[in-house]
């Protein structure tokens, strides 16, 4: 078991994650946004952050960054609708930053926790 | 001549003298003859009486001697006869007499009875007394006649004879005044009347002639007055040149007062040069010649050279000889300076159309030096900023005799120029007539001509001075007329330079504009469009500007039949609108009968009351650029959308996550069979579905992008020939034909792949059921200008691959072929298609930097021709 942050301005999104992850039983927090992660994670460290890329405030990509920063043992899996921006592919730019594994929105429960499970090294 | 009371005094004392003298010397006259007439009878009667009493006395003496008694006797017996015949005689005449008288010692005793005495006979007066002259003459035996004083010692006329026989004197006599009286008295009847008539006379002729010799003297001042206020110059002179005449105007131009005319001389007033000319003309003036018109320069009282014209008149004695000769003229410097300027004028005419600008400022110049009689002249330009001089020209004159200075283009300061710069300073012309020592000289530039007289003048453009013209060294003084004159020249100049230069600028513009892709029309006001003018470069639609101008053809003949009207329309909606910029963009037909885009701009032109007399515009061939913005437009539209699709598809993917993710871990947890199961499973099969036509729309969206790499275009149309054929209708007939060479390009293989299914599909959709043919042939081409001029990234001469897909299908309307390529046009049937496929085609190709075209035929079929870079 392990505990997991979840950032994502999405609610929805981040209750399917909880869902899925809590099924598991796995320990979830949840975060609206970049900053609000980084300040989660900084008064409770999670064994992985799974992030959205696309956000207000602070987006994905400089989420990312400033974990590996303050957080190097954290792994992070991101995830994504898709860009807005033309050829500009976040997930692999988020992928380069150090993600651990990306996953393009929407994907299976299956999908999800295979790529959790690798990650925590289940 | 005046006739004041002087005169009329004069005129009557003249005439009463006359008449005095010749009344004197008729009377004198009158009264001697009568005199001598009267001493003739006097006489006669005197002698004739003596001899009688002599015969008598004889007789009686006879008769004494004869009987007896004495001669004494005898004298008495006579004397009494004598006496006795007396006694009753009066006498002849008023106061004519005998006397007879006998001297008795000192006494002279008069025997008769005398009408001047008292009756009774003898008295006697004393020899002494100095009375009775002519008896005392009778009595010393004297003969003859004398005026004397008679016994009275009254004057008398008297013949007095001696009686010889009686020794006795015999005065016959008649009183003076007997004779002068009467002829006193007809003088002073002649002098009455005389002094009657000349006073009558006087009168009358004062009463008539004062109305004659008024009229006289009003026409000799009426006479007076217009040669003195003749605006010509009168002179006369005699032929030695001397003066003696001249009227006001001649002596106020020649600076006298025409009352001192006389002494001067009118050579006084001709230059030197010009005497012989002068003498010459004056002895051609003969009595058969006696007019000859003459034209001379001479000196004003302002010391001025003028032009004058003459009409002489010569004057001749009986003999033929000249004596004076009549001059009436007029100064004609300005009609002479008018007359050269107006030469000036036709030739600088004619020199602009020969000359370039250099040459006909040179051919000006030397003009105003003619027309002002100057040796020197220069015209500078005042440069735009208004704050130097350009030195454009010298006259050649100018420069051969005066002027060294080296750089003739140098921008000249105008603080630094001189007076002669002043005509620009005071906008006005300045006359300089001692130059050496006005004041405020400044500088010459170097090398320049001495100076000593100057005119400067400005030449005006809109309300600046745009120039200068200056001539000077004229031997006399410049005058207000030489100002006048070149002023006007100057202006014609200035006015020919501008037009010559407006002229070449508009053979500039001209060859600029037949030079240029838009051509030049002025259009007629009427819906025709009728064509004034059109420029060369109309020949790039096939036709020459003859065609319209000879009504061949008006401009809406060449309009496109469904543009016409259009165009027309919103023409004449747009027409009241005042000064307004129109563009239209419609579709012409070429001289070959092409169909060619071309873009209209034009504008009206009103005249003064505010019609609209034509219209100007240009008009650009824009069938490429249309083409290619249609392309642009093409690609924009596919663009926009895939940023919509990449957009949209963000937001579905995540709320996508929930129905595919959530349906399945709650359908995981639910038991075998429970029917949620089913349902859940189906929410997860529609959200998969979704997620896919998601990645489809994605597509577009260059987020699905692979990076480019390089393949054979060759080897994938092989592949997609292969796959088509065996779907491929057996109505329809397939031929692919691939390229000689292998086809290397940069991309998406797969992505081409599509490409080549989609347009195939739409192929064979377009040829469904009819039956007919699909071509497919690729090869490889270079590009050439009108492949660049057609797709907007295509580069020319670079090389492309080619790829042409054609059928035989039922072809499109220009309105489908226009939107062929935009997402979600369909020409398919609801649920045939999704719209996607062309605009997919499109996006694909534009990705590569290729290009595609299309042109189809309604009936006969659609030609798709993609080019797609080669690799190098």
């Amino acid at each position: 078991m392990a505990k997991i942050l979840i950032i994502d301005d999405e609610e929805i999104v981040r209750f399917t994650l909880r869902e899925i992850l809590e099924s598991d039983g796995h320990e979830v927090a949840e975060a609206s946004d970049g900053n609000k992660g980084l300040k989660t994670q900084r008064a409770n460290p999670a064994d992985l952050v799974i992030t959205d890329i696309i956000m207000p405030e602070k987006e994905g990509v400089e989420t990312i960054i400033e974990l590996q920063k303050e957080f190097p043992q954290t792994k992070i899996i991101a995830i994504s609708g898709g860009g807005r921006m033309k050829n500009m592919d976040f997930l692999e730019v988020a992928k380069k930053f150090g993600a651990h594994s990306v996953m393009s929105k929407p994907f299976s429960a299956k999908d999800l926790l295979a790529q959790v499970r690798d990650c925590i090294g289940e | 001549m005046k006739l004041s009371t002087k005169t009329v005094i004069l005129f009557v004392s003249v005439l009463l003298l006359t008449g005095v003298g010749i009344g004197g010397i008729s009377t004198y006259v009158h009264y001697t003859t009568s005199v001598n007439m009267h001493k003739n009878r006097l006489v006669e009667l005197a002698k004739s009486r003596a001899r009688l009493i002599e015969a008598m006395a004889q007789h009686d003496r006879t008769l004494a001697l004869q009987f007896g008694y004495s001669t004494e006797v005898g004298k008495r017996n006579t004397l009494n006869q004598i006496i006795d015949a007396h006694q009753n005689f009066e006498g002849f005449g008023e106061t004519g007499e005998f006397g007879l008288a006998e001297l008795d010692g000192k006494n002279i005793v008069f025997l008769l009875q005398h009408r001047h005495r008292a009756k009774g006979f003898s008295f006697s007066v004393l020899w002494e007394e100095r009375i009775a002259e002519p008896m005392k003459a009778a009595l010393r035996g004297l003969s003859g006649t004398m005026i004397g004083r008679d016994y009275r010692g009254v004057e008398v006329i008297a013949a007095y004879e001696p009686v010889k026989v009686l020794n006795l004197g015999l005065v016959a006599k008649i009183d003076l005044d007997e004779i002068a009286a009467p002829i006193i008295r007809e003088l002073l009847l002649v002098y009455s009347i005389g002094l009657v008539a000349v006073v009558l006379g006087t009168l009358i002729l004062y009463r008539v002639s004062l109305r004659f010799f008024a009229r006289l003297e009003y026409r000799e001042a009426r006479y007076e007055s217009i040669i003195t206020d003749h605006p010509e110059m009168i002179c006369r002179f005699f032929p030695d040149a001397r003066l003696s005449y001249a009227n006001k105007m001649y002596a106020d131009a020649f600076g006298f007062k025409a009352k001192d005319v006389q002494g001067m001389s009118i050579l006084d007033f001709i230059p030197q040069n010009e005497h012989a000319g002068f003498r010459q003309m004056i002895s051609v003036l003969a009595p058969d010649k006696p007019v000859i018109e003459h034209e001379n320069m001479a000196i004003n009282s302002d010391g001025d050279l003028v032009w004058t014209a003459w009409k002489n008149r010569g004057f001749f004695d009986e003999d033929g000889e000249l004596i004076e000769v009549q001059a009436a003229g007029t100064d004609v410097t300005q009609h002479k300076a008018e007359y050269m300027r107006n030469q000036a004028m036709s030739q600088l005419a004619l020199d602009a159309q020969v000359l370039d600008e250099t040459d006909l400022l040179q051919s000006a110049l030397e003009w105003c030096e003619n027309l002002s009689n100057s040796t020197i002249s220069f015209f500078h330009f005042i440069n735009d900023d208004q704050e130097s001089i350009e030195l454009v020209a010298w006259s050649k004159h100018t420069l051969s005799s005066y002027c060294h200075v080296e750089e003739l283009d140098t921008h000249y300061p105008i603080d630094s120029a001189g007076i002669w710069a002043d005509a620009f300073r005071n906008k006005a012309a300045t006359i300089i007539n001692d130059y050496p020592k006005a004041p405020n000289k400044k500088g010459l530039p170097d090398g320049h001509a001495h100076l000593n007289r100057l005119i400067s003048l400005p030449i005006h453009e809109g309300g600046r001075v745009v120039a200068l013209l200056g001539v000077g060294n004229k031997t006399t003084n410049y005058t207000a007329a030489d100002v006048e004159n070149l002023q006007i020249l100057a202006d014609y100049v200035w006015s020919i330079a501008t037009r010559k230069r407006a002229q070449a600028k508009m053979h500039e513009l001209e060859s600029v504009v037949n030079r240029s892709p838009a051509i030049a029309f002025v259009w007629g006001p009427t819906k025709e469009w009728y064509v004034e003018y059109v420029s060369e470069n109309i020949s790039q639609w096939g036709y020459a500007p003859e065609n319209f101008y000879n009504r061949d053809l008006s401009y809406a003949d060449l309009l496109h039949e469904e543009d016409l009207s259009v165009v027309q329309d919103d023409w004449a909606k747009r027409r009241p609108h005042v000064g307004e910029m129109s563009t239209y963009r419609y579709r012409i037909i070429d001289g070959k009968g092409r169909v060619r885009w071309v873009d209209e701009r034009s504008w009206p032109i009103f005249d003064d009351l505010g019609n609209v007399i034509k219209y100007q515009g240009v008009v650009l061939d824009s069938t490429e650029r249309h083409e290619a913005e249609q392309q642009l437009w093409q690609m924009q539209k596919a663009e926009s959308l895939g940023t919509l699709a990449s957009g949209i598809a963000h937001d579905i993917n995540n709320l996508m996550l929930p129905i595919v993710a959530l349906s399945e871990l709650t359908m995981d947890e639910l038991p075998e069979d429970h029917r949620g199961r089913l349902r859940l499973e189906k929410i997860h099969e529609a959200g998969t579905r979704v997620k896919k036509l998601v990645e489809k729309i994605l597509a577009f969206s260059h987020k699905a992008d692979h990076p480019p790499e390089p393949y054979d275009l060759n080897a994938v149309a092989e592949e997609a020939f292969a796959l088509f054929s065996a779907t491929v209708p057996s109505t329809i007939k397939f031929e692919g034909v691939l390229a000689t060479h292998p086809l290397m390009t940069k991309g998406d293989p797969t992505e081409f792949h599509t490409v080549l299914i989609n347009l195939l599909s739409n192929a064979v959709d377009a040829i469904e059921g009819t039956g007919g043919k699909i071509e497919i042939r690729l090869d490889a081409v270079v590009a050439d200008n009108n492949l660049e001029r057609a797709l907007p990234q295509i580069i020319r001469k670079e090389k492309y691959a080619r790829i042409s897909i054609r059928d035989t299908g039922e072809g499109m309307s220009a309105e489908q072929l226009e939107r062929i390529f935009d997402p979600f046009y369909t020409t398919k049937d609801v649920g045939q298609g999704t719209g996607l496929g062309l605009s997919l085609v499109f996006n694909v190709i534009e990705k590569c930097r290729g290009g595609i075209k299309v042109s189809s035929a309604q009936g006969k079929g659609t030609e798709f021709e993609i080019y797609l870079p080669l690799a190098a």
